[in-house]
């Protein structure tokens, strides 16, 4: 079998954790299969980030360059990676579930004429077939599928935190520079402008108090401000997360959007106010060290998975709690 | 320019917001029961907003095209009500449990079947499989441009402008027609219908096409089952809840300590 | 090796649970009640609704508990539990400003006996009534009164209080359709509850008032076939002929007197307590076991207040029970009952335009406002709930019991509860119900104000109204939401409601006596108490009146 490749990603310059998680991934595999496993990285300014992925025992590290390939344009991307698959012809192609993953993976593997899986928790290989098995959850979460595809490069985006970070090795990897060959013919969506707004990273919270669809009105989150002031001199950073319909009825930005599709977190107290429970909710925050829940309806789910459950209305409930917080200081 | 012609592709899921203890895993038959109703994956649903937007700037038309085993129409008609033109329906026992490469082919044959067409949305994943593949791969095989993760998409002068959501905040992407876009919830809820609507609509006769794989001219060499090798429920998530009970004064008194315990 | 023994297991410590388990004790057997939530009482709960300050019922609401053996036999009045009693019964308001008001022809004057007399004066107010719009019913009205003084009552009660008899043998209500002066006949066991209500009535108005009668007290819609009980239990509301009742502090005050005269006769009550399955030994039940691996011994009975799909197929499992009860049990409907059902807090109460006619309509503990339109209720309501969600023209049922409780309300305010029909849980999705509830209180108040100007959004304090999701989250025997444990009518009625055996199923010693059972729905219904009585023959016990 031909080698293993994967795409290495940066993150504000240096490599990202995922990309380190990934190759974990993909090493244990190309052992396992006896295989080279090699990583790609593209851009067009690519000589650090190449330099930084060659340190953790990868057999190959690609440095993919072009002019076209600066930023992320997904068209100028799924050309480069096209070709550099034309060039190695890999045997496996992982990628991480992330942003630049889950553009590019679909429409790569469409080109290859092969199947992706995407957003998988685990990989191994079927000895009988040489097939990769991948297990991803399905349903939101309320099952966990393995499945198996035909077509090579055999493909699969992969979550994070599904492997841990790869260590860094003795020996550095031999950095091979392609230049691919993509014209301007390929980018058919030109970027007009990039906006940057100031984006919330719930990952860094040490508290996250979230609203749900239970809750009535978007002055509501008024009352979970408060609170996220009143827990900030004592518990750190606290920050306000919610779950999606809230995103639905835009009130909140998607960055502040906690579960499967949006962010994953694990903060030492997750509070979740008027929010039922969906699974694809529970998937972001399950991992939360303690989790409290405060909804009207004793039956809902999210008094399952929380540690300490208050039947009632958050309307009631939160005035009178910031009031006895700022009373205790 | 003429008034744009938009294809919205919904697939129809049970309710992703049913709570777990609906969902019964079958390990033996490798299959997944959900004992909720069905409806439009809400993406999907994000996505016939969008045209609905358009439409109510342009006019044009939309058309709502799903596929499935068998796909209730009742359901699908709540998208009429809420603003789109027509609706197709792909039927086909062929076209259940295709993996998202065959989806997306069959799919595409309908798009092509339509003809006339400026622009496809679709939700950037389906709420059951979450996949996020079928909308990019159709993308790929109709030729065209495609943009994902839009959280509002305009047409203007014959062009198309996405803003679409990216880590940092979004990017404002522009592109030509005809084109292909999958749409994040971001652009907002599907409008809601009133229940005078939506029983009007319901008395009215509709025809419906159906289309099976031979009206679509489909490669069925090219349609691809899922192969699963497993299907396992997850690891129990639950854990032990203190109830905090009382009057809502007493609770938050309790819930106050609580909360400095677990400073 | 088992944890714990008891003689009687209830599982299950909801209104037919927490109603036998004194019975149980009282027979001198050591009584457990496993309950699954952190609260007895099933549907018979008062809660801080809509918002803490008031009180309201979550789930049932009119009851006639001071009527139910149990009252007398446990002293439940001692215990906490007090009812006040109207003399107005039951009213409807029309879109066209007229209404109606039915008057009790039987008033209790002694609250503590709850002792009832017949009220010539109620009856002739009543007539009256009914006059204003159809001296033919009026007259009907007059003669159904006698009707039920002299035969239909006491048929009613005995069959009420008494198990099921085999199929066969006349009961107590059958036995009433033999004799040709009841009024009644053995065919409209089978009629629909259109038929029924065109059979009796001329006017409009006492159809449309039958017909949401038949869903108030039973889920039953126009085309349903409701049978000989819910026939009669519905003639006696659309005539007002029982007095209203109100519980002083909410349904809930009833399940806090049966525990705590269970409890001084030596009942264990066990909450947060789910009971995993039926222990059995050669077909015979023995006890149970709970979600953390507890089991418990039955001495000598467990007895289930379940519907029958939950004990049958969950409790009990598929593979303990014959292929018949298996499809008896799968098939079970559970598609009526279910309901927009909630508390508002006010300012001030309604004042109805048609009160001009009869200030009464302003303080009725059971009042409607609907449109005089019979033709839609018959053949459009229930299809367009079933599409839609809600009908194009409501009929609210409200009931204002802070007028007779005022220790519902904060001081100053009111407030009442408010019910219109809808379809049940499994046709709507999650976001769509909670659409569809925002949706109906909007409508609510805009369809208020056109009967009771002064019922605006202003006058509106706080509001929790639930929908079938609610219920069925919160209540594993109301699937789909319904409060009626399944559908009440045809086959799923009377003697064959639930699964073959009733209160005594195929398995030794497990009896079931829930709403699910001959009795059915409804708080202070017989399931419980002739399951009682079933349980004593059985085991040579102590027997009540």
């Amino acid at each position: 079998m031909s080698e293993i490749l994967l795409l290495v990603e940066a993150k504000d310059g240096a490599l990202d954790k995922k990309s380190l998680e990934l190759m974990q991934g993909a090493l244990g595999l190309g052992r396992q299969l006896g295989v080279a496993t090699c990583a790609v990285v593209a851009g067009s300014d690519t000589a650090r980030l190449a330099e930084s992925a060659a340190s953790f025992g990868l057999d190959k590290v690609y440095r993919l360059e072009h002019p076209l390939l600066a930023g992320f344009q997904p068209d100028a991307w799924v050309k480069g990676l096209e070709w550099l698959c034309g060039q190695v012809n890999p045997g496996i192609f992982l990628l991480s579930h992330s942003f630049v993953g889950k553009e590019v993976g679909p429409r790569l593997a469409c080109r290859l004429n092969t199947a992706l899986t995407t957003d998988c928790l685990g990989l191994s290989v079927d000895p009988g077939d040489g097939l990769l098995v991948r297990t991803k959850p399905i349903y939101g979460g309320n099952a966990i599928a393995s499945l198996k595809c035909e077509g090579v490069p055999q493909m699969a985006t992969v979550r994070k935190n599904a492997f841990e970070p790869v260590g860094e090795a003795q020996s550095a990897s031999a950095i091979v520079e392609m230049v691919p060959d993509i014209g301007e013919d390929a980018i058919r969506v030109k970027s007009i402008k990039m906006v940057e707004q100031e984006v919330v990273e719930l990952d860094k919270a040490n508290v996250v108090i979230s609203g749900g669809r239970g809750i009535e009105a978007k002055e509501d989150f008024d009352m979970l401000e408060a609170l996220a002031a009143a827990m900030s001199k004592s518990h750190g950073n606290v920050m306000i997360g919610c779950s999606r319909p809230v995103v639905d009825k835009c009130w909140m930005s998607s960055d502040r959007q906690v579960g499967l599709t949006g962010t994953i977190i694990a903060p030492d107290t997750y509070i979740a106010v008027g929010i039922s429970g969906a699974i694809q909710h529970l998937v972001g925050m399950i991992r939360s060290k303690k989790i409290v829940a405060i909804n009207t309806d004793p039956g809902c789910n999210m008094f399952k998975v929380a540690d300490y459950g208050v039947v009632g209305d958050y309307r009631d409930i939160i005035p009178a709690l910031v009031k006895k917080l700022e009373e205790q200081r | 320019m003429k008034e744009p012609q938009i294809i919205v592709c919904a697939k129809q899921i049970p309710d992703p917001e049913a709570p777990f203890s609906n969902v019964t895993v079958n390990v033996e038959k490798k299959q997944v029961a959900v004992d909720a109703p069905d409806v439009i994956s809400p993406y999907d649903e994000n996505a016939l907003e969008a045209a609905i937007r358009i439409k109510e700037e342009l006019g044009g038309k939309i058309t709502i095209l799903s596929m499935g085993r068998k796909v209730s129409d009742t359901v699908l008609r709540k998208t009429i009500a809420a603003g789109a033109d027509a609706l197709v329906l792909l039927e086909d026992p062929l076209f259940e449990g295709l993996d998202s490469g065959s989806t997306a082919h069959v799919l595409s044959c309908a798009i092509k079947k339509i003809g006339d067409w400026d622009l496809v949305l679709t939700g950037r994943q389906a709420g059951d499989w979450d996949s996020g593949q079928v909308g990019l791969i159709m993308g790929e095989m109709l030729d065209v441009p495609c943009v994902s993760l839009a959280r509002s998409i305009k047409i203007d002068d014959g062009k198309l402008l996405v803003e679409k959501s990216v880590p940092v905040g979004y990017e404002m992407v522009e592109a030509s027609l005809p084109a292909l876009v999958t749409v994040s919830n971001e652009v907002g809820e599907l409008r809601y219908v009133a229940r005078s609507k939506m029983l009007g609509l319901l008395r009215r006769p509709m025809s419906i096409p159906k289309w099976n794989s031979k009206d679509l001219g489909c490669d069925i060499d090219r349609l691809k089952k899922l192969q699963l090798t497993e299907l396992v429920p997850p690891a129990d998530m639950g854990r032990q809840c203190t109830l905090i009970e009382g009057a809502a004064q007493d609770q938050a008194c309790r819930l106050a300590e609580v909360l400095s315990e677990l400073r | 090796m088992s944890d714990k023994a008891y003689d009687a297991i209830i599982i299950g410590g909801g209104h037919h649970g927490t109603t036998i388990a004194p019975y149980l004790a009282k027979a001198g057997l050591k009584v457990g009640v496993f309950e699954r939530l952190d609260h007895l009482g099933g549907g018979a709960i008062t809660e801080d609704l809509p918002s803490p300050g008031f009180r309201g019922n979550f789930c049932a609401h009119f009851t006639r508990y001071y009527g139910h053996p149990a009252y007398k036999e446990f002293n439940l009045r001692e215990e906490g539990l007090e009812y006040t009693f109207p003399d107005t019964n039951e009213a409807i308001v029309f879109d066209d400003e007229t209404s109606y008001v039915g008057y009790a022809a039987f008033t209790v004057d002694d609250p503590v006996t709850g002792q009832t007399r017949f009220n010539e004066e109620n009856v002739k107010k009543t007539y009256e009534q009914i006059a204003r719009f159809s001296k033919v019913d009026a007259e009907t009205y007059l003669d159904l009164t006698e009707k039920y003084r002299s035969k239909w009552r006491p048929a009613f009660h005995k069959h009420r209080y008494s198990p099921p008899t085999p199929w066969g043998v006349p009961d107590a209500l059958e036995e009433l359709c033999l004799d040709p002066a009841s009024g009644l006949d053995i065919s409209m066991q089978y009629m629909t509850a259109k038929h029924v209500a065109r059979y009796f009535f001329e006017s409009d108005e006492l159809r449309i008032i039958t017909l949401r009668g038949f869903l108030t007290s039973w889920g039953v819609f126009p085309d349903d076939v409701p049978g000989l009980n819910i026939i009669i239990a519905t003639i006696h509301l659309t005539l007002g002929w029982e007095t209203a009742a109100i519980a002083k502090g909410g349904t809930g005050a009833i399940t806090s007197a049966l525990v705590s005269a269970g409890t001084k006769l030596g009942v264990d009550y066990h909450i947060n307590s789910e009971v995993q399955r039926v222990l059995m030994e050669n077909g015979r039940a023995t006890g149970i076991k709970l979600m953390d691996g507890t089991e418990i011994t039955a001495r000598q009975l467990v007895v289930s207040d379940n519907a029958s799909p939950q004990l049958f197929l969950r409790l009990i499992g598929e593979d303990r029970i014959t292929t018949h009860m298996k499809r008896m049990a799968r098939s079970y409907q559970f598609d009526r009952g279910e309901l927009f059902w909630g508390t508002v807090g006010v300012h001030e109460l309604p004042n109805y335009k048609a009160a001009k006619d009869n200030p009464d309509v302003n303080c009725t503990p059971r009042t409607y406002f609907a449109p005089k339109d019979l033709a839609f209720m018959e053949d459009k309501y229930m299809h367009e709930i079933f599409l839609a969600g809600m009908p194009s023209k409501m009929f609210i049922l409200t009931a204002p019991d802070s007028i007779w409780d005022p220790s519902r309300v904060p001081a100053g305010k009111q407030s009442l509860h408010v019910e219109e029909f809808t379809c049940p849980a499994r046709i709507f999705s999650r976001k769509e119900w909670k659409q569809l509830t925002e949706q109906f209180v909007d409508v609510l108040f805009e369809t208020w104000a056109e009967y009771a100007p002064n019922m605006t959004r202003d006058n509106l304090i706080v509001q929790r109204i639930t929908n079938p999701v609610d219920i069925q989250d919160t209540h594993l025997d109301m699937k789909e939401g319904g409060w009626c444990e399944g559908n009440c009518s045809g086959i799923q009625n009377g003697r064959f409601r639930g699964t073959p055996g009733g209160h005594r199923t195929p398995i030794k010693s497990l009896y079931q006596c829930s709403s699910g059972t001959y009795g059915g729905p409804g708080i202070g219904r017989g399931s419980s108490f002739n399951c009682y009585k079933a349980i004593a023959d059985d085991l040579k016990l102590w027997k009540p009146e």
